[in-house]
């Protein structure tokens, strides 16, 4: 009877460390499944973005996925007509120089 | 660093819906008394709550990542609140649906205690519903990227091991429920 008590109590021992176990092979597969996810995401979304010579400053995939998202506006390069360069006029004269004139 | 914001969240997405599926399996394989002498009832129970809370771990980074990552303007009100965000609001929106039910499962399977068996077990049955919706969450905002061989192949795996978890626990006959549905002598 006793013996078969201890037997229980073993079995349970074991359950408790396979749970344990599981649980931690679980949490570090989901660890390393999301790093692996993210790379292989990227990575399939950079070659695509690359195969459609997407613009290295646009995100890739998200065109897809982004309908709704707020738009940037096109970023157009400042349009400042040349100003034209200053004409000058030539100076008016200088005002005559009044002569001196002797005393009458 | 938006860029890696924005993997992480697609990844962490998959994976809490792996770790939601297992999560479920286990619920379901557990209420039908399924066990071994390797895997006795109780450690199947342990392990679905201890994968449960494992979930819930990945759901908070997958949601914090997607609120955190400026692109979409995904607010933290918007990953609770159904239906409220501007960016893609039917899939986020249903996204914050399955958040608020995991989340209501995971308090009151804590809380059973004190809640009692039959409240419990009636939220508990919103878990059928919670899994399709963020399933049919990460098909509508997946985009491009469930179209991917990979992605698409850990969908259906998904949705196949439900499928059978549910069938398993629809045909199983344990002695409990035999011994529930009986007459008790007594009454006779």
């Amino acid at each position: 009877m006793e013996n078969h008590q201890r037997h229980r109590v073993a079995a349970r021992d074991r359950a408790h460390s396979r749970v344990a176990t599981a649980t931690a092979w679980c949490a570090a597969a989901g660890a390393f499944a999301s790093v692996a996810f993210g790379v292989v995401l990227g990575q399939a979304s950079a070659s695509a973005a690359a195969s459609k010579h997407a613009v290295a400053a646009q995100r890739p995939s998200r065109p897809a996925r982004a309908l709704k998202a707020p738009k940037r506006l096109p970023q157009t390069p400042h349009t400042t007509a040349p100003t034209p360069a200053p004409t000058y006029s030539a100076p008016p004269p200088p005002p005559p120089v009044p002569t001196p004139t002797s005393g009458s | 660093m938006s860029h890696a914001l924005w993997y992480a969240s697609r990844a962490t997405g998959l994976v809490t819906l792996v770790l939601l599926t297992s999560t479920m399996v286990l619920g379901l394989l557990g209420a039908g008394r399924l066990s071994s002498a390797g895997w006795p009832r109780f450690a199947v129970t342990s392990l679905h709550r201890n994968l449960s809370l494992l979930t819930v771990t990945f759901l908070v980074i997958h949601v914090a990542t997607a609120v955190i990552d400026p692109y979409a303007g995904i607010g933290w009100a918007a990953a609770v609140l159904p239906f409220s965000s501007s960016y893609q609001p039917l899939w986020v929106g249903l996204g914050a649906v399955a958040l608020d039910l995991l989340l209501a499962l995971t308090v009151t399977s804590l809380l059973r205690e004190r809640i009692g068996l039959r409240m419990w077990r009636g939220i508990h049955l919103t878990a059928y519903l919670c899994w399709p919706v963020a399933f049919v969450h990460g098909l509508g905002i997946g985009g491009a990227d469930t179209h991917r061989l990979w992605v698409l192949s850990i969908d259906l795996v998904c949705l196949l091991a439900v499928a059978v978890a549910i069938l398993q626990r629809a045909t199983s006959t344990h002695p409990d429920t035999v011994a529930r549905r009986q007459p008790h002598p007594s009454a006779r």
